[in-house]
């Protein structure tokens, strides 16, 4: 075991109706005007609301920037960043999904530090950022207590992080997905599984990221399958609220392996499909979990156990590749496709898409199974006919 | 889980490096916090030991500016506290790095508060400080504290312990190297190791408990009942003291949000300076932990029954409350393979103690309230009266 680094958001606050505390804390954190950045579903919603009421309560002043983009590109990131300068904001508050959430981080980092975020994604940036609270709105990325954020352009995704980038505070408040929609919840509930149990068998896993990752596996199978089935079940939502946090502080350490990484390489910009982050991630990752079960068998084995299978009586080889099954089973239940042929994926695709995986170089690190094209390829083959070598 | 989860929160220190030879990345780090004249606080034991000069040579290899103040105290007291105090605002510094036990790193913490903060560590402990300290590295040197991950410092006084607690404490690193632990003797081996334990345990049941804590609290837990004897055992076991220290520092995790509960308050009862019988923290929460397990067993049984699994005993065919009785059983078994006593009669406490004793719980009100079963007066006499005896009720 090598000496490993571990960081998170400054403060966490988790649970149903922990919003009212946000005036208090972002009374601590500053004195001034506040810039709420979201978009615009959001401030079409509940939540913006319940932000707006708390804050005029507590007699803070603030102005809201809700033009933020579903997959955030630099430019609209620019755009926030310059709404922010011309005003005199003391402190930023992101309330959204992932993309909100990115692009807050990326406003703060322009509190302090001069320079454009093209600029900070080549060169980094020197300043600790300004007061930021990060308030998400679904269940999945967990970016509300990662150091990262990511930013498209035509050609290709930038993601800029720092050490210097987790936020003050993450406040996560469940009652906030109440009315999320049920394909996004299982969409975004998935991805958080998908962070968790890759976090799990990365190489950069640590004991650390391992409480954290168990944790957020145990809840995930039963409470996403409720989310999904009933949006109105609060006791799902709040758990599947609390998984993707938990996920997200073990990811945000461990990293994600080839899951995410195969999820990239058939959608865009790469491709010209375009499919919501946790979808396309999901359809592969079946395939996935078979290619790399027996790098770490114990640990498959363990994920399997979580997912539901029971591996009582079975051999630990016959356990660890049951995950990819139970995934499968789980990925059923949410009505995901079952092959990436139906998503559209022509068989002559496969040779670049096998090839694309590579160009996620870190994750391709991380992963605990040595990956070669020829194996990628076999891997997408299976993922297009939507069966297991096992089954 | 259930439905009613109450809103929690959660911090720590704000980056946590651990790993054998983790020290040789002091120097990066310090670059990063922006500190170039350092105060290494410490004490003279540490302060002559190797693991100084392996702290030094980092400093003194990056260019780094520093000084040495070698005389915390092992029961840290607020003068012991002001002087740190007052060796740090001489010196001018712009960074502070704490190197050894819990009582250092309590030094430690104060020293980078008076950089930044005006007054003097009572001022504080009556009415806490305004500003966040300066850049703060704390290399715990004994597992068992958890002190370089918590945003707490405890001083004696002549009335009792004072504890200064302030979400603005946390320290920028905790740079925990378990090469630093390698030379620990086993007795403080056993002692810190089952503070450890109890760290990991009573933040898993205190009312305080959240599920980012009870994730930290299970793998300490786990990783105590799988080491620590070994590590009692061989000191060489590097492997095993390795992972003792992971322990402590998930513990410090668990416990530095959720707060222990009724086991540390018991033995602050009746140990110094409640009463003048001076024992090793570690082990004065030890001997009377039997006892506050089984007392607090039926308040939440799911949970007893879980620690007496990873304790290593065989419930799945108990009834639920014999397996959560079971735990207080297993940890008696540890401290006996520990060579620890399980009675307080072995420390000096008399019979005629046990009345203030049981009383004296009642100073650590925090633990009190956070424990999962209310605290009567008359139910500590007797749990003071079975700890004296060194028997459970559950084993008559
Ligand atoms: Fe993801
Ligand atoms: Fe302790």
């Amino acid at each position: 075991m090598k000496a490993f680094p571990f960081a998170t958001a400054k403060k966490i606050i988790f649970g149903r109706g922990s919003v009212q505390q946000l005036s208090d804390e972002l009374k601590i954190l500053c004195s001034g005007k506040i810039a709420i950045i979201t978009d615009e579903i959001i401030s079409k919603a509940g939540p913006l609301d319940t932000v707006k009421n708390v804050l005029h309560g507590a007699g803070l002043e603030y102005d809201i920037w809700d033009k933020s983009k579903s997959e955030p590109s630099i430019e609209s990131a620019e755009a926030a960043i310059q709404f922010v300068r011309d005003g005199n904001y003391s402190a930023i508050v992101g309330l959204g999904g992932g993309s909100v959430i990115d692009t807050a981080k990326a406003v703060a980092v322009a509190l302090t530090n001069p320079g454009s975020l093209s600029d900070w994604v080549k060169q980094g940036f020197t300043n600790p950022l300004g007061p930021l609270v990060l308030m998400p709105t679904t269940a999945g990325t967990g970016s509300e207590v990662s150091n990262a954020g990511v930013f498209a352009t035509a050609e290709s995704k930038y993601a800029l992080y720092s050490p210097l980038m987790y936020p003050d505070i993450a406040l996560v408040d469940p009652d906030f997905t109440r009315l999320i929609p049920a394909h996004i919840t299982a969409n975004t509930g998935i991805d958080a599984l998908c962070h968790a149990l890759e976090a799990y068998v990365s190489l950069k896993s640590t004991t650390i990221t391992d409480a954290l990752a168990l944790q957020a596996m145990k809840l995930i199978p039963d409470n996403l399958r409720a989310a999904y089935a009933c949006g109105d079940n609060m006791e799902a939502r709040t758990n599947m609220s609390l998984a993707a946090l938990l996920a997200g502080m073990a990811f945000g350490n461990a990293g994600t392996v080839i899951g995410h990484a195969c999820g990239y390489a058939y959608v865009s910009p790469s491709t010209k499909f375009h499919f919501p982050h946790g979808y396309s991630i999901a359809i592969t990752m079946p395939y996935v979990l078979e290619y790399n079960a027996i790098a770490n068998m114990e640990k498959h084995a363990t994920i399997a156990a979580l997912l539901g299978e029971s591996i009582e009586g079975l051999s630990l080889r016959d356990a660890a590749i049951s995950s990819a099954i139970a995934f499968k089973k789980l990925l059923a239940d949410l009505d995901f496709p079952s092959s990436i042929k139906e998503v559209g994926v022509t068989k002559d695709m496969l040779p670049d898409i096998a090839k694309n995986v590579f160009k996620s170089t870190t994750h391709v690190a991380r992963n605990p199974r040595k990956i070669t094209e020829e194996a990628m390829v076999k891997l997408f083959e299976k993922a297009y006919e939507g069966k297991l070598d096992c089954e | 889980m259930d439905t009613n989860m109450k809103t929690f929160s959660f911090s720590t220190a704000r980056k946590i490096i651990f790993g054998l030879g983790a020290v040789k990345q002091l120097s990066e780090e310090l670059q990063n916090l922006g500190a170039k004249n350092i105060a290494i606080i410490t004490d003279t034991v540490i302060g002559q030991s190797e693991i100084l000069d392996k702290v030094v040579t980092q400093l003194r290899e990056g260019g780094f500016k520093y000084t040495v103040w070698d005389k915390a105290e092992t029961e840290p007291s607020v003068a012991g506290g002001e002087a740190a105090i007052e060796f740090t605002r001489k010196g001018n510094f712009d960074g502070v790095i704490g190197v050894g036990g819990g009582s250092v790193l309590d030094n430690a913490k104060v020293s980078a508060l008076s950089i930044t903060n005006a007054g003097t560590l009572s001022d504080w402990l009556k009415k806490t400080f305004q500003n966040p300290p300066a850049p703060l590295v704390l290399m715990p040197t004994t597992a068992g504290t958890g002190s370089e991950v918590s945003n707490a410092v405890a001083f004696s006084t002549p009335q009792g312990k004072a504890v200064l607690f302030s979400s603005l404490m946390y320290p920028s690193l905790a740079l925990v190297d378990p090469e630093f632990t390698m030379t620990t003797p086993a007795t403080v081996t056993a002692n810190a190791g089952v503070d450890t334990f109890c760290n990991g345990m009573e933040a898993f049941v205190s009312l305080n408990a959240t599920p980012i804590t009870d994730a930290f609290a299970l793998q300490t837990m786990q990783l105590v009942a799988d080491n620590l004897r070994e590590a009692y055992a061989c000191g060489d076991n590097i492997e095993a003291r390795k992972n003792m220290s992971l322990a402590a520092l998930l513990g410090g995790l668990a416990f530095g949000t959720a707060g222990t509960v009724l086991g540390h308050a018991c033995a602050y009862a009746y140990s110094y300076p409640a009463t003048s019988i001076h024992l090793p923290h570690g082990y004065a929460v030890a001997i009377t932990t039997p006892y506050t397990m089984e007392y607090n067993a039926i308040a939440n049984q799911t949970k007893y029954a879980t620690i007496a699994k990873i304790l290593g005993e065989p419930v799945e065919e108990m009834s639920l409350r014999d397996a959560a009785f079971q735990s207080a059983l297993s940890f008696k078994k540890l401290l006996y393979d520990l060579d620890i006593p399980a009675s307080i009669r072995t420390t000096g406490v008399t019979k005629d103690m046990i009345s203030t004793i049981a009383q004296n719980v009642f100073q650590s009100p925090a633990h009190v309230a956070r424990n999962p079963r209310k605290v009567t007066e008359k139910g500590m006499v007797r749990l003071f009266e079975n700890a004296y005896e060194g028997k459970l009720d559950c084993e008559q």
